[in-house]
């Protein structure tokens, strides 16, 4: 497996805070990773600095090196447009644009410069499949995207993340505010999903993390505490402070 | 006092899913004794008071499987929960059929009531009583204390235990003598030599038991690292 995104000794600074202390952790193509801990733990805040939506936060600052197949994405030269091409969001709430489902997912295509419809066409209807949805959606296309039901709008902007194929997705909290059948159809389209992408996602759902992800990585007051396989870390975590958070003995 | 804890909140699930295991441990360790008992003393009243507390340990076996479906369900436990609650579901399988045992063993005992049974085989059957006894202990001592090491030292308990029925039924097998008369009385011998495979699985499922204390401690098979 080859490394797509690392981060190095990362820390961030909310003004004269801390938020997040010497973070190391490296993101392997076709996996998934699973950001877990308490709130207020810097798993949000790491996520952020892989697409640099920190930048957007006034007073935060940036320390460490995070680099996307070993480019370094805060160095000065680098084009923050391009960067969120390849490294796209999905956040905690569906965020849909009052537009129809086509034109939700070819927005981000016909902002970077395609005009060839058919190839839009195309580029939508595999989005829509592999975010799970084209085959509820695939015959009201052009209908407001703001009619589909929650989970519907989710897996739409999924696909409207999908849609310029990137090298990683991020995820924050995707099924927060989801009923248990549509957090069931988001969490199998990620699955779907991991084949040739570097999916990263910040959950506060024990279950969705064992469930869904290949790593888990373990933050707690912005260290990051412990990272391995999913597997061994819901059956045997080697720290203490792991195995007290996700049997829930915290607090 | 009463417990501020409601009655399925998770800590408590799993707390009581610990204290029906130490109750079925003791009802296992009492059936054992006073199977040993009556063995000794040619108790048939005892031997049958065994045979009808073993349904109390069959009932435990199920009310414990439940609360353990019910832990899985309610609580999805992870890391030392999880690997407590799987070593649950192994060991009362281990503690249903020492309580077996000691029904068997019981029922020997009245089998063997009207039979001469020589007094050197008698000694034998309680020093191995003894041993297969107390390897349950040590496991049993092993799961209260969640004593991974006491565990471990149990390693070789099935060894020891198939050497001693060897042993046993070796020296409990009618032989005929230079005389080519047969000492004893064969079905004794028979009686005898089915308490031996009684408490050899005893002193075997004492080991399982300890396997599931070091399962629970470090989430290893001790199992595995004897195989390798």
């Amino acid at each position: 497996m080859s490394i797509t995104m690392k981060a190095r000794d990362v820390s961030v600074f909310y003004g004269d805070h801390k938020a997040l202390h010497n973070v190391n952790l490296s993101f392997e193509s076709g996996k998934v990773t699973a950001l877990i801990g308490p709130s207020g733990c810097g798993k949000s805040t790491f996520l952020r600095c892989l697409n640099r939506m920190n930048d957007l936060v006034p007073g935060a600052r940036v320390e460490g090196v995070i680099e996307l197949d070993g480019e370094n994405i805060n160095a000065p030269a680098t084009n923050v447009a391009s960067l969120r091409r390849r490294v796209g969001m999905v956040f905690q709430k569906p965020n849909p644009f009052p537009k129809s489902i086509f034109e939700n997912v070819a927005y981000g295509l016909r902002v970077n410069g395609m005009k060839d419809e058919n190839a839009i066409a195309e580029r939508v209807e595999t989005a829509l499949t592999r975010a799970a949805l084209f085959n509820e959606v695939k015959d009201r296309l052009h209908s407001s995207a703001m009619g589909l039901s929650g989970g519907q709008q989710q897996r739409l902007c999924i696909a409207r993340a999908l849609a310029v194929e990137p090298e990683v997705l991020l995820m924050d909290e995707p099924a927060s505010a989801l009923d248990p059948i549509a957090t069931r159809h988001v969490e199998e389209s990620v699955m779907e999903l991991k084949s040739g992408l570097t999916i990263v996602i910040v959950t506060h759902s024990m279950q969705q993390a064992a469930r869904i992800s290949d790593e888990t990585a373990f933050f707690y007051m912005g260290k990051l505490i412990e990272h391995g396989e999913t597997d061994v870390i819901f059956t045997r975590p080697a720290q203490k402070q792991t195995e007290d958070y996700i049997t829930g003995r915290f607090g | 006092m009463e417990s501020i804890l409601c009655e399925d909140s998770p800590r408590q699930m799993l707390a009581t899913l610990r204290t029906r295991l130490l109750v079925m441990f003791a009802h296992a360790g009492i059936a054992l004794d006073e199977s040993g008992k009556a063995l000794s003393q040619d108790d048939a009243a005892r031997a049958l008071a065994v045979q009808e507390g073993d349904a109390v340990i069959d009932e435990l076996e199920n009310e414990i499987d439940e609360l353990c479906l019910r832990v899985m369900a309610r609580l999805q436990p992870v890391a030392g929960d999880l690997r407590f609650v799987v070593a649950a579901l192994r060991m009362v399988v281990d503690l249903e059929r020492i309580g077996d045992e000691a029904a068997s063993i019981a029922e020997r005992v009245l089998l063997l009531h009207e039979l001469p049974i020589k007094e050197e085989d008698m000694r034998r059957l309680r020093e191995m009583f003894a041993q297969a006894r107390a390897a349950f202990a040590q496991a049993a001592d092993a799961f209260r204390e969640e004593d991974a090491e006491a565990a471990r030292s149990l390693r070789a308990a099935e060894d020891d235990a198939m050497q001693a029925e060897v042993a046993l039924l070796q020296a409990l097998m009618p032989m005929p003598g230079e005389d080519g008369r047969v000492s004893g009385d064969p079905r004794a011998a028979i009686h005898a030599m089915l308490i031996v495979r009684s408490l050899t699985r005893v002193w075997r499922r004492s080991a399982n038991i300890a396997e599931q204390v070091y399962f629970m401690r470090h989430g290893a098979s001790l199992k595995h690292e004897l195989v390798r």
